[in-house]
């Protein structure tokens, strides 16, 4: 009986060791090569379909639009507190013929850091970092037909600054690109000053309520881009801004600026092929600053930021980008 | 322990043993007249020794156990032994054969003599005098079969021989010693039967014509009166009546006490252990690999689903464990119950895309700061990767279940064959793993899933052919293909779709005797 009872033990030992045998789950993944989160490639050439193109479709400001009878001119009044005055007969066609009737113009502001990353405008007189007390993208149409303005005729941008009172020595500057639309990160874009040279003036004015409200009166002689800004000077050094990211960050798929804290300057940092980093050069020391990075993966956005007070001499800093909604992201943008 | 070993201990031990003969069992060995041509030996067992039985100590069997334990498992004895243990067996049964032979000659020659000396002298009555013999005189066998002697001479003379076949092929020196001695009333000869140097045994003749047996005793033609007396192995004092028919009895004798020694020797060395073995209750143990075969039709389901689930699913090898208690009815048929538990295995394979896999991985980069100096800056980062993925999740089907079989069995006790069939009850049924929903998502196994599955999926029917090998005295191994037919869906009514299984598998266990000691 002794021996039978270890025949069952060992039997029952076996069993359980046998049912306690489990594999679960096993799996053999591939690669989806048709999903954009594992191209992992740089490009030299940002190309049409690189998804940074589609990520500024989707945060870049609406145009706010107003018309006017070009017979008669007008003040368009927009939100945020900016008015277009336009005198009469201000537009004809691009071959210069006499427009008459209703116009139709679209107003982009960029008063905050926040839209002017959305619309990806840096604040860079070429390599030369400026001080901006706003930007504005002014488009002017009839029947869908670009106009410009009449040969003399200039129109006047009075707006308030959300963020700072009204600063002396701004001036007006115009974007190389001249007549282009908003399209994204743009190296090769550079806010040139006027011609003339002309100062931006300051106002005040009674507001709603009876405060009195401080701004700007810049005198445009150009449509498209127009800014107020000024040439930053800074007593400290300057390095050059590196960021990195995770590899599933491309320039196809990323930007990123630097946003000073102090001064409504954005910086945007390029990608650099060679070190599949993102940089920009000759940035002052001693600023605090936030690197803010925005992606688009798919159909996901990614969303990082990170605050700095001072890049220092190396100036060599890591993101790691979050998947996050439009709406938080856009919300991050505002709060700069 | 050999046989032989076995025979020479219990001779050593029960030479002079004495005990008393229960009454009637010499009627029970009472060799009746064997009337010529019929084989006096073949009858003489056949009529009257096959059915005897002789009480036995329980001490004496469980002293012959062992050896039967040890004779069972020469089967898994090294290769060199076993073939030493056939050649064995393969002299015993020569010498067994050649044995039968020699008789068989001896008795063909002694018929020869006696109707010779019939022919010659049909009412020879022995006028010798018993004093006339000699004790002791011995005079061997071979060469003196033309001279057998007369009736009056084998009595009379003390050398006269019962010579055996001089033809015979046999090498062994057989002669007879006469002796004569006086056992109270009765007047015997004793003749001492020697194989070579083997004294084995005194067979004694009575002359059985008067009452009072005479030391002087005519020996006559008694042919039909005669009585011989062959010695007990076991006791010298008793005397096994041998009688004979008439000229049947001088041949018949040494070949009567030889076979019927080895009869009783047979009977005693080769018993059945049926009795010892407890054959009410038997216990099985076993595991078995399984293989399910599924039915499955739709209740409510697409098409797409069913074809779906039907290239989602494959089977895989399952196994049922459990025990049975072994009821022998007879001989056999025989009931089995017991406890068993079983899993039925499938695979379910399904895809999801674009799962995300994420890999850490550390990055390099050489970055030129401002002032021209190249500084290497490493990042060890998360990189993700979209993989569509194939799982393969182990569908489980687990059941408790009853087993009530009936069985019927044949063959000996080693090797046994039958058949089981009977039904197998379920307890409860429970199952784990992942499976389609409607919408063609997998989804895992649960009491919220749109198909039910029941708890209970009833009785099942069972049938098996079975075959044990007994291995040692209380333990049998055995094998048993066989094949389980559920009568119910494991799916509920209210399901998308039916599913039925049925199971076929290869039972391995042991089979153990419940032993009362």
């Amino acid at each position: 009986m002794q021996r039978i009872s270890n025949h069952i033990i060992l039997a029952l030992i076996l069993f359980t060791g046998f049912t306690s045998c489990k594999k679960d789950l096993s799996n053999n993944a591939t690669l989806n090569p048709a999903n954009a989160l594992n191209d992992t490639i740089w490009t030299r050439t940002l190309p049409a379909n690189a998804a940074v193109n589609a990520l500024f479709d989707s945060i870049v400001p609406k145009p706010l639009t107003e018309s006017f009878n070009n017979e008669s001119g007008a003040t368009l009044h927009f939100n945020g507190n900016v008015d277009l005055i336009f005198q009469p007969g201000s537009f004809v066609t691009l071959s210069g013929a006499p427009v008459t009737g209703n116009i139709k113009i679209e107003l982009i502001k960029l008063l905050t850091k926040g839209e002017m990353i959305k619309a990806m405008q840096a604040t860079l007189y070429y390599n030369a970092l400026l001080e901006s007390a706003g930007a504005f993208f002014v488009k002017a149409s009839k029947d869908g037909q670009e106009l410009e303005l009449s040969p003399g005729v200039s129109y006047l941008i009075q707006y308030t600054d959300p963020d700072n009172d009204p600063k002396p020595y701004m001036f007006v500057f115009n974007g190389k690109a001249g007549g282009l639309a908003p399209a994204g990160v743009d190296p090769e874009f550079t806010w040139l000053k006027s011609a003339d040279g002309s100062s931006v003036k300051t106002f005040t004015r009674s507001g709603q309520g009876g405060a009195d409200q401080a701004g700007y009166e810049i005198l445009a002689k150009k449509l498209n881009w127009v800014s107020a800004a000024r040439q930053s000077f800074y007593n400290a050094g300057s390095s050059h801004l590196t960021a990195i990211l995770p590899l599933n960050f491309t320039n196809k798929n990323t930007v990123v600026f630097a946003v000073f804290e102090n001064y409504k300057t954005v910086v945007p940092l390029y990608s650099d092929y060679n070190t599949r980093a993102f940089r920009a050069s000759y940035l002052p020391q001693q600023q605090k600053m936030t690197i803010v990075t925005i992606s688009k993966i798919g159909k996901d956005f990614y969303y990082d930021e990170k605050d700095i007070s001072d890049i220092g001499n190396l100036g060599i800093f890591k993101l790691r980008p979050e998947k996050k909604s439009i709406q938080d992201i856009l919300e991050h943008l505002t709060s700069l | 322990m050999t046989n032989e070993a076995f025979d020479h201990i219990t001779r050593e031990k029960l030479k002079d043993y004495a005990a008393a003969i229960p009454a009637g069992l010499w009627e029970k060995i009472h060799v009746p007249a064997i009337n010529a041509p019929q084989d006096p030996f073949d009858q003489f067992f056949k009529e009257k020794l096959q059915e005897i039985t002789a009480p036995v100590s329980p001490e004496l069997w469980n002293r012959i156990r062992p050896e039967e334990e040890k004779r069972r498992r020469i089967f898994f004895l090294p290769r060199k032994t076993s073939m030493m243990a056939a050649s064995l067996l393969m002299l015993f049964i020569a010498g067994t054969v050649s044995a039968y032979i020699y008789f068989q000659q001896v008795r063909r020659s002694r018929n020869a003599e006696i109707n010779a000396t019939q022919t010659n002298q049909p009412n020879n009555n022995g006028t010798g005098t018993a004093g006339s013999a000699t004790p002791g005189q011995n005079n061997t066998g071979p060469g003196n079969s033309s001279n057998p002697g007369t009736p009056a001479g084998a009595a009379a003379s003390p050398v006269t021989t019962d010579a055996v076949d001089a033809g015979s092929s046999s090498t062994e020196q057989f002669s007879r010693e006469n002796t004569r001695s006086s056992s109270g009333a009765a007047d015997a000869s004793a003749n001492t039967v020697v194989f070579g140097k083997h004294r084995i045994g005194k067979i004694f003749r009575q002359q059985g014509t008067g009452t009072e047996a005479s030391s002087t005793g005519n020996f006559t033609d008694s042919r039909d009166e005669d009585m011989f007396y062959a010695p007990s192995s076991r006791s010298n004092a008793a005397l096994i009546p041998l009688q004979r028919k008439g000229h049947f009895a001088s041949g018949e004798r040494v070949v009567a006490y030889n076979n019927h020694a080895g009869s009783i020797k047979n009977i005693i060395i080769c018993p059945s252990d049926k009795n010892l073995r407890n054959t009410d209750w038997d216990l099985e143990v076993f595991a078995s690999p399984d293989l399910s075969f599924k039915t499955v039709s739709s209740n409510t389901a697409s098409q797409q689903f069913m074809s779906r689930k039907d290239s989602s699913e494959s089977a895989r090898v399952g196994f049922t464990a459990g025990f049975r208690i072994v009821k022998p009815l007879n001989e056999h048929f025989l009931i089995k119950a017991g406890l068993q538990y079983a899993q039925i295995n499938e695979h379910f394979t399904y895809k999801t895309a674009d799962e995300i896999k994420t890999t850490t991985v550390i990055t390099v980069r050489n970055i030129t700061l401002a002032n021209g100096t190249v500084v290497t800056v490493s990042d060890t980062s998360v990189l993700q990767q979209a993989v569509n993925k194939y799982n393969t999740v182990n569908n489980r089907y687990k059941s408790i279940d009853v087993p009530v079989l009936l069985g019927y069995q044949f063959g000996n006790d080693d090797l046994k064959i039958g058949i089981n069939a009977g039904v197998v009850v379920n307890l409860n049924s429970s199952y784990k793993g992942v499976m389609l929903d409607s919408t063609l998502s997998p989804q895992p196994i649960d009491k919220n899933s749109s198909v039910g599955y029941k708890t209970n999926i009833g009785v099942g029917l069972y049938a098996g052919f079975n075959i044990s090998k007994r291995i040692n005295y209380n333990t049998s191994v055995f094998a048993e293909p066989y094949l389980r037919y559920n009568l119910s869906d494991i799916t509920t009514p209210q399901s998308v779709y039916k599913q039925r299984f049925s199971v076929g598998g290869l039972s391995l266990g042991l089979r153990f005797n419940l032993n009362k000691h």
